[in-house]
């Protein structure tokens, strides 16, 4: 038996490579997703082991929003000593919390923010009896005022080395820092990924993140291990000790902290990532179920051969089973590390649009590793053993006459997956057609879903006009060529279902984004310039902090502009919740916004608020009610004054007020929204460039005209676009691998039928470009299929988006052609190997021969693919 | 290529075939010579491996003499080429073989004009419509294959390989998979076409009965022609057999 199959190793080369690559591709996307999602956890897990002691004490408030409370005063050394007298501490060290940073890389470039942002603060040394938990792997610690540590990814991306200047931007008014690497900073303990850091000696901390002032504004507590006493003692102890400014939290509530600050992003990439890896294993499964399905049926002779000797099913399937158990092995240990390479570049794709999930892809766990393994190994198994065991004793004698073409019935998946479609158009227009549906975005979500993956499944259905049609015009010129071609091409309803997934899910994803994206430029396009007054604006590529006022002050005194109005946003905290509130100096917003007030009036004064009316939705809050928020850490009474709606297109926080709200309680204010408008014989290209060397001065900021300023409302979702457009690359070549695979199938079980077709008179090339159709028409049909279907979908995330900034539908004509040609280029890399295979066929005598010896495909385990 | 013309007979010359198989030779064709005429019915009757197939498939073009031979219409099939061969098999080549060979995504009238099909032309209507009534597929035109029974799979075969009018219309053990009332079904369809057409036609057969319908009977034995029979009737042909049977069971016996 196993010489038998070792002999017949020679056959089924290029079968086994097939499938080999099936699974290495297979297995490098669910390796790529579960590295991503590692990545995503481990990122979560340092910034919580940079930031969680036994016992932190921090400013009170700022683990809510780090933004929502200004520098308390310090304290003092003698505090630290104090804290460290406490029974059951074993250490109390001082610390300085750093602002956001982003470090400017060697080429200019901003680095952008990752998951979770850059650590930044006073490096704490290893103390002799080894408490600390920062390590410096490279160089040495930080000691001079200008030295810094980071990382080793991030030094490795920004482009420095040990010795080199970097130059950090910062958000608020305060400015950029420059500083000497000296040293690389690892956390003990910490996986290779996690949070990027960048960490100052003490001095510089001080100088760069409390304006100079002695003491610290954290303190660091290591818990003795022979402690007797519990941590709420020692921190009802600390209570006596420490300010009222400060908050003493012990490492859980950190965490907890920490982790609900990430919480938003994390879910979205967590989700994103699990329905991608879902959607890849779907696609794996049958892509190496095809493959598999292929080689094993190169088998079928020898295996029915054995089986009439006497073997039972067992022992013919044992062999076909370890040689599906050895491929497994080898594609998923090759898959493995491309999966990650993959996961890398994904990653830096996001970074490139500030959607990056951590530094370094982390190795896989062995629990990670083996889950790889495992499913590329199962599914090759289990796909090799489904279709070994259906051989029977009849496999091998003369088959019957003719094989009888499988047809379309309603109680087929094809058809139940076209009331699928169905069901997912329901979804996408009830959310809009419906008045008063809530959430109609969450409806157009699930039904943009619900299309793609049921079209995937109609493919044969909804394709096979589009099959007959080409059959017909090809006709003409390829006479029955094409009339076949498109006849086989339906022939298996289930395998060009499966063939063409892949390519009709990736070519329907990016059709649904490029739809989407369109709309929301075209919209901003068409709603910014009507809502928002301005010639030139400056804004911040940072998603909070703001920038200095003096910009907003420095440009109203250029020559050409004839005004200039800003706001901020400040962080108060409501209910243990952060609040976003914009500010503005009363009177001057309606100069850079369009809103209405449709209750009450504007904001006049200090303390009075108007909300959004979402907002008074949500909270219930009315015109005329009063409550207190926390502002920098003092109770700061509200009042209502009014209900706006802001004008469409415009994004406002959900709370207006004015500067002088926070200002008062000692926050610094800040500008994040600067708009100029300028004398009609201005010369905007002069301003421009005045404006830019303004602001300059801070890397961060942005000088935009109308039209950049409505290109960047639609950047994350360009972010989101591109890497769905790169997951495509991948898309499409499971997609060729699965075609090619098929139609390999295929040629190898019609080997009859070209008999047949090569002696009514049809030549080697006709025969052969039929095959050749056969793969470019299923191509273009996933192509269009997919395409189609992503502009539906597309259509209706646009209507359940319609409030919330993509009230236009624009639908990007060139892209989506584009992508139809993707999928014509895939069916013609499709057609490459079965071409060669049917070429390989050498007339009709030879076919003859090797028919009489080949199985009836009705009896084939293959055919049940 | 020239067109071929109702006189012209398919000729073999001193035919030679030894198959070459994992280095292993087998004799499968003698040196045999052997002519067939227009509006005849020629039978080759043998057993199992008398070289009956390699024979048939000589003649198609299908396979290469390893010496001697062979001329269909006209045309010397040693030179032509694979597309010269495949155009020869469209227009002066009929081939029925013992599966019938059919395109099950073709419904049977596209089977039955696809040789024509690929060929670029159209058959004439009174010729089509005769040979579909004589097939007796009429009402079985937009049916798939696969529908039909055996027998009128092998008539559509068959009818497929007369539309075109062949000069020469090789027949491998038509009737092999049939029940003997269901192959009188396909005799009956080739000897209408004799009278029809009056191409040549070659049945392979290894039953007597079946060739005794022919007009003439070769007998083929271990790749030789060990009788020529014209005018056959099954006593004579059975007979002949006998004696065969006698004479090589005494040359064995020494």
């Amino acid at each position: 038996m196993w010489k038998a199959s070792l002999h017949t190793l020679g056959n089924r080369v290029w079968q086994m490579l097939l499938c080999l690559c099936a699974i290495i591709i297979s297995v490098a996307a669910v390796s790529a997703a579960i590295s991503l999602n590692a990545l995503v956890r481990t990122t979560t897990e340092g910034v919580v082991a940079a930031t969680a002691a036994d016992i932190t004490v921090v400013p009170a408030g700022s683990l809510i929003a780090v933004d929502a409370v200004s520098a308390p005063p310090p304290l003092s050394a003698d505090t630290v000593a104090n804290v460290s007298e406490i029974p059951g501490v074993a250490r109390a060290r001082g610390q300085i919390r750093g602002d956001v940073l982003f470090p400017i890389t060697s080429d200019g470039e901003l680095l952008k923010p990752q998951l979770a942002p850059t650590i930044t603060g006073s490096f704490l040394p290893t103390d002799d009896d080894g408490g600390a938990h920062m390590a410096i792997s490279d160089g040495r610690a930080p000691e001079g005022e200008d030295e810094v540590v980071l990382d080793r990814p991030t030094l490795e991306r920004s482009g420095y080395e040990l010795g080199d200047t970097v130059t950090f931007a910062r958000t608020g008014p305060a400015p950029s820092i420059e500083a000497t690497v000296v040293g690389v900073v690892a956390l003990e303990g910490d996986r290779p990924a996690g949070a990027s850091y960048a960490l100052f000696s003490e001095a510089a901390a001080r100088t760069h993140f409390q304006a100079g002032r002695e003491g610290f504004n954290s303190i660091w507590v290591d818990v003795a291990d022979d402690a007797e006493v519990d941590v709420e003692v020692m921190v009802a102890e600390m209570r006596e000790l420490i300010a009222s400014e400060y908050q003493i939290v012990d490492g859980a509530q950190v965490a907890s902290a920490t982790q609900f600050q990430l919480y938003p992003r994390l879910t979205v990439a967590q989700v994103g990532l699990w329905v991608a890896g879902l959607l890849t294993l779907g696609i794996a499964a049958a892509l190496i179920s095809s493959t598999t399905a292929h080689l094993v049926a190169r088998r079928r002779g020898e295996a029915a051969f054995l089986r009439r000797l006497g073997a039972s099913p067992g022992r013919v399937a044992l062999p076909i089973l370890a040689e599906a158990l050895l491929l497994g092995l080898a594609g998923s240990a090759i898959g493995m590390p491309i999966g990650q390479a993959l996961a890398a570049e994904l990653n830096d794709l996001g970074r490139q649009h500030g959607l990056s999930l951590g530094t370094v892809i982390p190795a896989l766990s062995s629990t990670e590793a083996w889950l790889c393994v495992g499913i590329g190994v199962v599914i090759t198994v289990l796909a090799g053993h489904r279709h070994a065991t259906a051989v029977s004793f009849t496999q091998a004698l003369p088959p019957r006459p003719l094989i009888p073409r499988p047809r379309l019935h309603f109680s087929d998946a094809a058809w139940t997956s076209v009331g699928l479609v169905a069901v997912g158009v329901g979804l996408l227009a009830v959310g809009t057609i419906v008045p008063g549906m809530p959430l109609p975005w969450a409806w157009a979500l699930l039904g943009a879903g619900v299309v793609l993956v049921g079209t995937a499944i109609a493919t044969p259905v909804l394709g096979a006009p589009l099959v007959r049609l080409v059959g017909l015009l090809g006709r003409p010129a390829l006479r029955d060529v094409s009339t076949i071609a498109a006849r086989n091409v339906t022939r298996h309803p289930v395998r060009f279902a499966k063939a063409t997934a892949a390519l009709v899910l990736g070519v329907g994803l990016v059709a649904t984004f490029a739809v989407l994206g369109a709309s929301g430029r075209a919209s901003a396009h068409h709603d910014l310039p009507e809502n928002v007054h301005g010639d030139l604006f400056v804004t911040s590529s940072a998603d909070d902090g703001g920038f200095n006022r003096q910009v907003a002050e420095l440009a109203a005194a250029l020559p050409g502009v004839e005004r200039v109005a800003s706001y901020g946003v400040q962080t108060a905290l409501h209910g243990g919740d952060p609040l976003r509130v914009l500010v503005a100096a009363p009177g001057t917003l309606e100069s850079v916004v369009n809103y209405e007030v449709t209750d009450g009036r504007d904001v006049d004064a200090n303390d009075e608020i108007m909300i959004s009316a979402d907002h008074a939705a949500a909270s219930g809050l009315e015109r005329g009610n009063a409550f207190n928020v926390v502002v920098n850490q003092q109770r700061v009474e509200v009042r209502v004054v009014g209900i706006f709606q802001a004008a469409r297109g415009v994004e406002l926080p959900p709370v207006i007020s004015a500067r002088g709200t926070f200002t008062d309680r000692g926050v610094t204010d800040v500008d994040d929204f600067v708009a100029l408008e300028l004398a009609r014989a201005a010369d905007v290209g002069a301003v421009r460039t005045a404006l830019v060397d303004i602001a300059g001065t801070d890397p961060l900021l942005r000088v935009q005209d109308i039209d950049e300023l409505a290109d960047s409302r639609g950047a994350a979702l360009a972010a989101a676009a591109d890497t769905v457009d790169s997951l495509l690359t991948l898309l499409t070549w499971i997609a060729i691998i699965g075609i090619t695979g098929t139609l390999l199938i295929a040629v190898q079980e019609r080997k009859p039928e070209f008999r047949a077709l090569r002696l009514v008179g049809m030549d080697r090339i006709q025969v052969s470009a039929m095959v050749a159709l056969e793969a470019v028409l299923m191509g273009t049909v996933g192509g269009l299929v997919g395409t189609a279907a992503g502009a539906i979908a597309g259509w209706g995330l646009q209507r359940g988006l319609a409030t919330m900034g993509y009230p236009f539908l624009e639908i990007p004509w060139g892209g989506l052609w584009g992508l139809v040609g993707l999928g014509v280029l895939v069916g013609l890399a499709s057609a490459v190997l079965p071409l060669l295979a049917a070429l390989r066929l050498q007339g009709p005598y030879r076919i003859l021969h090797r028919g009489s010896a080949a199985q009836s495909v009705a009896e084939s385990p293959a055919n049940a693919v | 290529m020239q067109s071929t013309s109702p006189g012209l007979t398919a000729h073999v010359l001193d035919l030679h075939k030894v198959h070459r198989n994992d280095g292993v030779d087998t004799l499968a064709i003698d040196r045999i010579t052997a002519s067939f005429a227009a509006g005849v019915v020629t039978a080759v009757l043998g057993p199992s491996g008398a070289g009956k197939s390699t024979l048939c498939n000589i003649l198609a073009g299908l396979d290469q003499p390893t010496s001697g031979e062979v001329t269909v219409g006209g045309h010397n099939l040693a030179i032509l080429s694979d597309r010269e061969l495949t155009r020869l098999r469209r227009t002066d080549i009929g081939l029925v073989l013992e599966g019938a060979d059919l395109v099950p995504t073709l419904s049977t009238r596209e089977n039955l004009l696809l040789p024509m099909s690929l060929a670029g032309e159209r058959p004439e209507k009174s010729w089509y419509e005769s040979v579909v009534a004589a097939a007796g597929l009429k009402d079985l035109l937009q049916h798939p294959p696969v529908s039909l029974t055996p027998t009128q799979q092998q008539l559509l075969a068959t009818a497929r390989a007369l539309l075109g009018r062949p000069s020469l219309l090789l027949a491998d053990e038509p009737t092999g998979r049939l029940r003997s009332r269901e192959g009188d079904e396909v005799m009956n369809l080739l000897e209408w076409a004799r009278e029809e057409t009056s191409q040549a036609i070659v049945l392979f057969t290894h039953d007597p009965i079946v060739a005794a319908r022919a007009d003439r009977v070769l007998v083929l034995t271990d790749g030789n022609i060990v009788a020529d029979m014209p005018s056959p009737t099954p006593v004579k042909v059975l007979t002949k057999l006998a004696e065969l049977d006698a004479r090589a069971t005494a040359m064995a016996q020494g």
